[in-house]
């Protein structure tokens, strides 16, 4: 081997050590900082978990007080625009029914007589005293007469006083121990109380 | 090559060396030093902070660093809640109609 090439491999070799010692230095630093940097957040976040429990009532209070409000608010907000919408079904609805029943027409007619059976089952017996407003007291008397011939037995009666109603009727029997109220603003009502939240459903605001 | 020359190169290597183990060295303690400092801020802080909340000083500033973070969400909270009611006023005619429609069915006799 000649006295250059000695040269060489000699400097090579204490090149390449040099450079080793650095490298394990630079990654021993940066483990030891990596380590230092978690050992921080650790303590960080103990801290604050342990501040937490000393104050933390407090802390949820404030939340609580101010978040709270407004959630509540909101609920109510949000509660008041879906009664509206609802009202406003439930109000068209009122002015179709008032529509059908001031048409007068053969399907007003045969609701009438429908709830006219209707009630008349429910209330039973054999005297019964059917009201109605001023207006449909014609098509009544005229299905009570169509009604007398089909059920052998019922005496059906109408009332002359009429009475305050979008339409409908109401019957009672003779002795006033029973009345059955089926005016269409009385069912409007009934469904409203029953059916308000399938109502919701069909507009989507549950 | 003359046996002096071998030991003068020799000798510089063995010192490019030395200087590079206290170089290498040098960067571990610098390493360990700020590990060290990093770690004792923390320890202190977060001391300074059990401290303060034990003895309840420090407590109106964490209440009101609290209601900052809270007016921030509810302002969250009351835009969600304005676009449900933006939604809701959105509700199409025809699901109306289909409301009303059912609403008359269940009210008329069958």
């Amino acid at each position: 081997m000649s006295t250059i090439d000695m040269e060489a491999q000699m400097i090579e070799k204490a090149v390449e050590e040099r450079n080793q010692l650095i490298d394990r230095a630079t990654e021993r630093a940066e483990r030891l900082l990596h380590n230092a940097k978690n050992e921080e957040e650790r303590i960080n976040s103990d801290v604050e978990r342990h501040m937490s429990t000393i104050v933390g009532s407090e802390i949820r209070a404030v939340h609580d007080r101010i978040v709270g409000r407004v959630n509540l608010e909101g609920r109510r907000t949000l509660m008041g625009a879906k009664m509206v919408l609802i009202e406003d079904v439930f109000a068209k609805a009122k002015d179709q029914l008032a529509q059908l029943a001031e048409s007068g027409s053969n399907d007003y007619h045969v609701v009438l007589k429908k709830l006219i059976i209707e009630a008349g089952h429910a209330i039973g017996g054999e005297n019964l005293i059917v009201s109605s407003n001023k207006r449909d007291q014609e098509h009544v008397k005229s299905i009570l007469f169509d009604l007398g011939k089909e059920l052998k037995g019922v005496e059906l009666e109408l009332d002359t006083t009429p009475i305050d109603t979008l339409g409908g009727i109401i019957v009672r029997n003779r002795d006033g121990t029973k009345t059955y109220f089926n005016t269409l603003e009385g069912r409007l009502i009934s469904v409203r109380r029953t059916n308000e939240s399938e109502v919701a459903v069909k507009l989507g605001v549950v | 090559m003359s046996m002096e020359r071998v030991l003068s190169m020799s000798g510089r290597l063995q010192k490019l060396l030395t200087e590079a183990q206290a170089e290498a060295e040098k960067t571990v303690q610098d390493a360990q030093r700020q590990a060290d400092e990093m770690i004792n801020v923390a320890n202190k802080e977060a001391e300074r902070k059990r401290l303060r909340a034990q003895r309840g000083t420090g407590l109106e500033e964490m209440l009101a660093e609290e209601e900052k973070k809270a007016m921030k969400e509810a302002d969250k909270v009351v835009k969600d809640y304005e676009k449900q009611v933006d939604d809701l006023k959105k509700v199409s005619d025809r699901k109306v109609s289909e409301a009303v429609d059912y609403v008359i069915k269940e009210v008329l006799p069958e």
